[in-house]
């Protein structure tokens, strides 16, 4: 890229000498220059050149001198270094020069191999001020981005568990820094059946949070008509499928609790099957059944699964933000501790008690490692009234 | 870090995955991958053998790869899944959406 440099001085002598002594970079296109002979002139040639990024300025000139020059510098919103031009020795001016904000100076007799390495060590530096610019707007925008992210996936998540003497339900979500995607739903379908579901986007941020809130509100939509578990996926990823350009994905587990008799059916895209902790003391995933991620491929057939729930047993989702939380020693946490830990819960089961309890053994695990992915969990307890 | 890749006699792109492919590596895995398979012509088979790690934003990569390729009528093969991602895309399903063979041999003699 060609830097454009600005020589204001009222001698014209210095710009056919610089002009030669710069001829090798100047037709190289390393260097433009443009000369101006005072300070008022040089102030128009960079309105018409926003992109100059350097002016070389002597500080005795007519009209405007070097030194006002450089108060105007600073009025203007380009970043551009300015470099003086002084008499040997000259340190009153040199100083008030650099108190205006002059980045380096240079002495006249002008030393050509000195101006060049001064010419390098400003633009050096200036490009160093811009990329740090460019860098922290960057950021902002990432900044605000997340926080929209975040936003999106916060308001889409249920406020407040049905009131159901049923059931028993508790959830909880610890966003990541850079939001991950995940989200979890339940809603009554009718008077007997409640719908539970958890997922998780691919990806990050914005993109990932659009994804989320449309994936949500197509699964709750469909699942609100009350068809089955199988039909609910099918059709969701279906939908979903529709000019997907950006390859986005979600895997969901999506489920339907019968309250009067326990029964509960259930379709996976592509997530972790729940994990069913029983009252006679058991832990164990449900069977897979088959389906994969919604987005991927239209057409897709998913499997029913059904399990009977006893009164008691408590039924634990969660997203891979759990099991692969990383400590510092970058070890991920795994099912098998977490299996291990539902284990130990198996005494006086609660939803509150499990979910809290894995989220606090989770985050002791990853100590001070920071956290990549959401940490999604979603425990409900089937406790029929009669048996109470 | 930069994603190696070579072209066997029989014209197919063999392209060795990195470590780990999670939310941080897999946008600059993915810019590689498109330029190695936008700049080639051929099926593309993806080496998964120094592959710890997949998450679902890795997934990702392999999906757009994919359709990317079966847009322009180009072959993709998955090859030599460790035992940890090998159940990633167990779970997600994956196994049944991409050819996905135990070694680089089968993965090669499938995609001539």
């Amino acid at each position: 890229m060609t830097r454009k440099i600005l020589v204001v001085d009222d001698e014209p002598d210095l710009e056919a000498l610089i002009l030669q002594k710069f001829r090798r970079k100047i037709r190289s296109s390393e260097f433009e220059f443009f000369f101006a002979r005072n300070g008022l002139e040089a102030l128009a040639k960079l309105q018409n050149h926003e992109d100059i990024d350097m002016v070389l300025t002597d500080i005795n000139m007519p009209e405007m001198d070097g030194l006002t020059l450089l108060e105007e510098l600073l009025k203007l919103p380009t970043l551009t270094k300015a470099v003086v031009v002084s008499a040997y020795g000259d340190m009153n001016n040199i100083r008030t020069a650099m108190n205006r904000g002059a980045f380096d100076f240079v002495t006249k007799p002008i030393d050509f191999r000195d101006l060049e390495v001064t010419i390098d060590k400003t633009l050096g530096e200036l490009k160093a001020l811009r990329d740090g610019r460019r860098a922290s707007d960057t950021l902002n925008a990432l900044q605000q981005e997340m926080e929209l992210a975040g936003r999106l996936q916060q308001s889409i998540l249920p406020k407040s568990y049905p009131v159901r003497e049923e059931i028993s339900l508790f959830t909880k979500m610890v966003p990541a820094k850079d939001i991950g995607g995940d989200f979890f739903d339940y809603f009554l379908i009718d008077e007997d059946h409640l719908g539970i579901a958890i997922a998780d986007v691919s990806g990050k941020g914005v993109t990932a949070a659009m994804f989320m809130a449309v994936s949500r509100t197509l699964l709750r939509f469909t699942a609100l008509q009350g068809l089955d578990v199988v039909a609910v996926l099918a059709h969701v990823n279906n939908l979903l499928c529709i000019d997907n350009e950006m390859s986005m994905f979600v895997t969901v587990f999506y489920g339907i609790l019968d309250m009067q008799t326990g029964e509960f059916r259930y379709a996976n895209g592509g997530h972790f099957p729940a994990i069913k902790l029983s009252q006679n003391r058991t832990v164990e995933f449900l069977p897979r059944t088959r389906g994969i991620a919604l987005g991927v491929m239209e057409g897709i057939e998913f499997e029913e699964g059904s399990v009977r729930l006893a009164p008691g047993d408590l039924l634990y989702l969660f997203t891979d933000g759990i099991v692969e939380a990383e400590n510092t020693k970058s070890e991920f946490f795994e099912e098998k501790r977490l299996m291990d830990f539902l284990r130990g819960q198996l005494e006086e089961i609660t939803p509150e008690k499990v979910v809290t309890g894995a989220q606090k053994f989770v985050e002791e695990f990853a100590g001070d490692a920071e956290q990549f992915d959401d940490m999604t969990q979603l425990a409900l307890q089937y406790r029929p009234v009669n048996n109470r | 870090m930069s994603i190696e890749h070579f072209i066997t006699d029989t014209g197919v792109i063999v392209i060795s995955l990195n470590d780990r492919l999670d939310a941080r590596s897999a946008p600059d895995v993915q810019r590689q991958i498109d330029e190695i398979i936008s700049d080639k012509q051929g099926s593309v088979l993806l080496d998964c053998r120094d592959t710890a790690y997949v998450s679902s934003a890795g997934l990702r990569v392999f999906i757009s790869t994919s359709k990317w390729l079966k847009s322009r009528q180009r072959k993709m093969a998955v090859c030599c899944l460790r035992e940890s991602v090998s159940e990633v895309f167990a779970i997600s399903g994956f196994t049944s959406v991409f050819d996905i063979f135990s070694t680089r041999e089968e993965g090669l003699a499938k995609l001539v």
